[in-house]
């Protein structure tokens, strides 16, 4: 198996606070990883680190083996990595597929001149791209709202525009972060079932920030657990839901010792 | 009969063949006058309007594009003979380059900050127009600027240069339309609103808004070279601060980052201070006008900050149904609409 | 250059510097607690110029007291009253746009300064004025540089006004409250501080200083205008984002910063750059250190 992503003792600085401690992960093509851990144990950093929204404090980052550690965010995504918001991030004043369109805008090419010029090769790559984008929004089930101004539509919707938005970039590894925030235990199902069809079908490395073990621990091939920045376990999601460590972070000391 | 008469036609349509009947309809040659004064702030604003409203900068120092392209052109014309059309292309150039130079600088700062910064740099240029009386001529400013030829003729008096600031605010508008409805106009629309979730998806937003910024000002200087030409002196007082703040205004009541907006926007504002001219005396008229303006600045930004027609890029359409009904006759209208209902 | 050159750029430099970092005060405080640059204060500081202009002179003219008199009495009432003016221009055009972007409130201020400054240049005309002189012939040579009477009188009374400005944002409630709005509004807000009683003083006192600051340069300069304000303004922005929007010491860096980078540099190329030099000093800053010398807020990414 080859591996796609490795993270190498990653520290990630605020001035004082550490909010990433010392943190090794590696993702193997084609796997699913889940990135677990209470409220404030920086996982969203990390993910902002591997993204390159932050530069980091120290280590290195690997992708497919070339080094993308100093990497802007706009270069990281040529290189196959995109990610979905936790707290969704779309477009608003623009439509449903201009959102998508704005996911293909490295799979597309084109730049102010041509559009000056408005040469037929331009307009056949837009025909080509709008068509790509509709597809995209058919696999999420929202091809016939492409045209809908995206905050016109309601939170779920919102929330397939934006993984459709992430398909769009033809990442090899997405990143999502927590995509069952405001979701029911019916629509957990369904994304179970989604992230598993993106990494069957869609053949997606998928590397996933999640609360709800609902959904993790069905889908992950392996789980990280990060608590107050720090790696405490890491394994298959048996091997980490039995480790006192993980109880520990989650419930507390005293939850542990009363147990035992 | 006629099925093939259009149900809609777009609204530019209109304006444009509106306003070439304009000069006809126009007799009084003040008006004329300050007609075209409108056309240039439309220009004025389309440019601005690209940058905050396209790109979501605020920028406030359009005056220095505006004398930076308008010296380039004149200088040329005036010292090496250049012709009106080549000196247009170079203003236009000039402007780009120097948005360049301060897109650069600057655009890494956050909103307001960016906007002071972009004044600061307008009032530079002022300055050292003003001092750099070997080129420039300083205060005296530059007269005698030539006029376009063009086959022999020259553009002389109002009714041409109307036609010919047309010509340019097509030219600006097709342009615009054509960059914002496409890969790189879709890019700095998602800069606008979310420039981090922007960059997350792969677009290179700094160079992309540095480019915005280039774009904005190389209108500017389109714009300087040509009133340069029209009222054939061009000094550092031409275009200063406070044309800039003015020009922003337009941009805000029009509705940043709309297509159409620029229009009224641009008339509405310039057109105020013009309706108060006959109530105050010569030397109140112009302090009058400018506290107006921030008046209405003040009130637009409170009650409908989004402007005239908010951020709307969507071609508007004037319905041509009751006219289409003259020509069609009734038979067959009806036995349309019952196809349609189906 | 001889020395003398250059002592004197620093004798006007420092003067005119606290000058100007009196009217910094009024952006940094505006800044630090409602975290927009208020255009309008230039206008502020032209307006409390004519409002110590025009009692001074009618006490002059009018009421026959002598020229120190009714200065001291003009400075005071124009502190008062362009406190109050500045509290009223707060209440009308900001406070309406605080929910919305920082951006439409900035814009609101530009609109602002412009009513003001035209509105006056409607009422007075647009001649400049000129003043009484406070120090008729006072001055002192220092190795070969002139030190007046009136840039004593500039330097101290900055300084003094600093302090003591300083004195009540470190030791009394009311500054501290200002401050703690500052730090978060919300969390003043729940402590039970009255927070818009605390901007309100915030516009008061920046607005004060502002008056003063006008009155002192148009005394200076002898020349009052309406659009005195449109340069001072920025040059009084300029120096408290160069000292560090949101401090007091930083304010006062910056004026004497940029008093003496701009004296020097007019002087070395010509008094017409003198502007072009503050704005260039303000480019530079935003591009090496957009926080400033003493920075006190961290720049905020999007």
């Amino acid at each position: 198996m080859t591996e796609l992503l490795r993270i190498e003792q990653v520290t990630k600085a605020f001035g004082g606070l550490v909010a990433v401690n010392d943190v090794d992960m590696t993702i193997e093509e084609g796997k699913i990883l889940g990135l677990i851990g209470p409220n404030g144990a920086g996982k969203t950093t990390l993910f902002n680190c591997i993204t390159g929204v932050y530069p980091i404090t120290s280590g290195e980052i690997y992708f497919k083996g070339e080094r993308i550690t100093l990497l802007k965010q706009d270069l990281i995504v040529r290189k196959g990595l995109c990610r979905t918001f936790q707290e969704l991030r779309i477009f608003k004043n623009l439509s449903v597929l201009q959102n998508v369109l704005i996911g293909m805008h490295t799979r597309c090419k084109g730049n102010v001149l041509d559009a000056l010029l408005e040469l037929p090769s331009v307009k056949a790559e837009e025909k080509r791209a709008k068509e790509k984008a509709l597809h995209y929004l058919d696999l999420l089930g929202m091809a016939d709202r492409a045209d809908f101004k995206a905050s016109s539509l309601p939170y779920a919707d919102q929330r397939r525009v934006e993984v459709a938005r992430a398909l769009a970039a033809e990442p090899e590894l997405l990143l999502l972060d927590e995509p069952s925030a405001g979701m029911n235990i019916s629509e957990s199902h369904t994304l179970t079932d989604f992230i598993k069809w993106l990494n069957v079908e869609m053949k997606k490395t998928i590397l996933l920030i999640e609360h709800n073990m609902r959904v993790v621990m069905p889908v992950a091939d392996n789980v990280m657990v990060l608590n107050m920045g720090k790696k405490i376990a890491e394994g298959t999601p048996t091997q980490v839901q039995g480790s006192k460590e993980v109880i520990e972070a989650y419930l507390g000391r005293e939850y542990v010792a009363q147990e035992l | 009969m006629m099925k093939w008469f259009p149900r809609k036609i777009n609204l530019k349509w209109i304006l444009f063949f509106a306003s070439l009947l304009v000069p006809v309809v126009v007799r009084s040659p003040f008006i004329l006058h300050v007609i075209i004064l409108l056309g240039i702030y439309v220009v004025l604003t389309d440019a601005l309007n690209f940058v905050t409203g396209f790109a979501g900068q605020l920028a406030l120092g359009i005056a220095a594009f505006v004398t930076i392209g308008g010296y380039t052109g004149a200088l040329l014309m005036l010292n090496n003979d250049w012709s009106f059309w080549m000196a247009l292309g170079a203003g236009g150039v000039a402007g780009f380059l120097s948005g360049l130079i301060l897109g650069v600088l600057s655009l890494r700062l956050r909103g307001d900050y960016l906007g002071m910064v972009t004044l600061g740099f307008s009032e530079i240029i002022r300055i050292v127009a003003i001092n750099l009386v070997g080129v420039t001529r300083g205060p005296m400013g530059l007269p005698g600027i030539p006029r376009p030829q063009i086959f022999g003729y020259t553009f002389r008096g109002d009714v041409p240069y109307f036609y010919l600031l047309l010509a340019l605010i097509v030219f600006t508008h097709v342009t615009i339309e054509r960059m914002l409805f496409s890969r790189f106009g879709r890019a700095c629309l998602a800069i606008r609103d979310d420039e981090s979730a922007a960059a997350a998806m792969g677009v290179e937003a700094y160079q992309y808004k540095v480019l915005a910024f280039c774009i904005s000002s190389a209108y500017a200087g389109l714009a300087g070279v040509f009133y340069a030409s029209w009222t054939t002196l061009f000094s550092p007082d031409s275009f200063q601060l406070v044309d800039s703040i003015m020009i922003t205004i337009m941009n805000t009541l029009g509705g940043i980052g709309s297509l159409l907006g620029t229009f009224p926007g641009a008339i509405v504002i310039g057109a105020l201070p013009e309706i108060f001219r006959p109530f105050t005396t010569g030397a109140g008229v112009a302090s009058l006008r400018l506290a107006l303006v921030g008046l209405f600045m003040v009130i637009v930004l409170n009650i409908r900050p989004q402007g005239i027609a908010g951020m709307s890029i969507d071609p508007v359409y004037i319905s041509l149904e009751p006219i289409r009904r003259l020509f069609v006759r009734g038979g067959e209208d009806a036995k349309e609409n019952k196809e349609e209902a189906q | 250059m001889p020395p003398s050159f250059y002592l004197q750029q620093l004798i006007s430099g420092i003067a005119i510097g606290m000058v100007y970092a009196l009217i910094a005060i009024g952006y940094s405080m505006v800044y630090g607690i409602l975290k927009f640059i208020n255009f309008g204060h230039g206008a502020v500081y032209m307006f409390g110029t004519y409002v110590s202009y025009f009692t001074w002179l009618l006490f002059i003219d009018r009421v026959g007291w002598g020229v120190w008199p009714s200065f001291l009495l003009a400075i005071s009432i124009s502190m008062v009253v362009t406190a109050c003016f500045g509290m009223l221009m707060e209440r009308v055009a900001y406070r309406p746009t605080r929910g919305k972007s920082r951006l439409t409130t900035f814009m609101s201020s530009v609109g602002m300064a412009l009513i003001v400054t035209y509105t006056m240049e409607f009422l007075v005309g647009p001649q400049a004025r000129r003043t009484p002189e406070l120090f008729p012939g006072v001055k002192i040579h220092v190795g070969g540089a002139i030190l007046t009477g009136q840039q004593i009188f500039m330097f101290v009374t900055g300084l003094v006004l600093l302090i003591l400005l300083q004195l009540f944002v470190t030791r009394t409630r009311e500054g501290k409250a200002i401050r703690a709005c500052s730090e978060d509004m919300g969390a003043a807000y729940l402590m039970g501080i009255n927070v818009n009683r605390s901007i309100s003083t915030t516009f008061a006192i920046g607005s004060a200083m502002a008056a003063v600051a006008g009155t002192l340069v148009g005394i200076y300069y002898s020349a009052v205008y309406p659009t005195m304000g449109w340069i001072a303004g920025l040059k009084g922005f300029i120096c408290a984002v160069t000292g560090g929007i949101g401090s007091i010491p930083g304010a006062m860096l910056g004026g004497m910063l940029l008093g003496m980078g701009e004296n020097l540099g007019a002087g070395l190329l010509s008094s017409g750059y003198r502007d072009a030099i503050a704005f260039t000093i303000l480019i530079l800053v935003m591009i090496f250190r957009p926080t400033g010398i003493i920075a006190r807020e961290q720049k905020s990414s999007l």
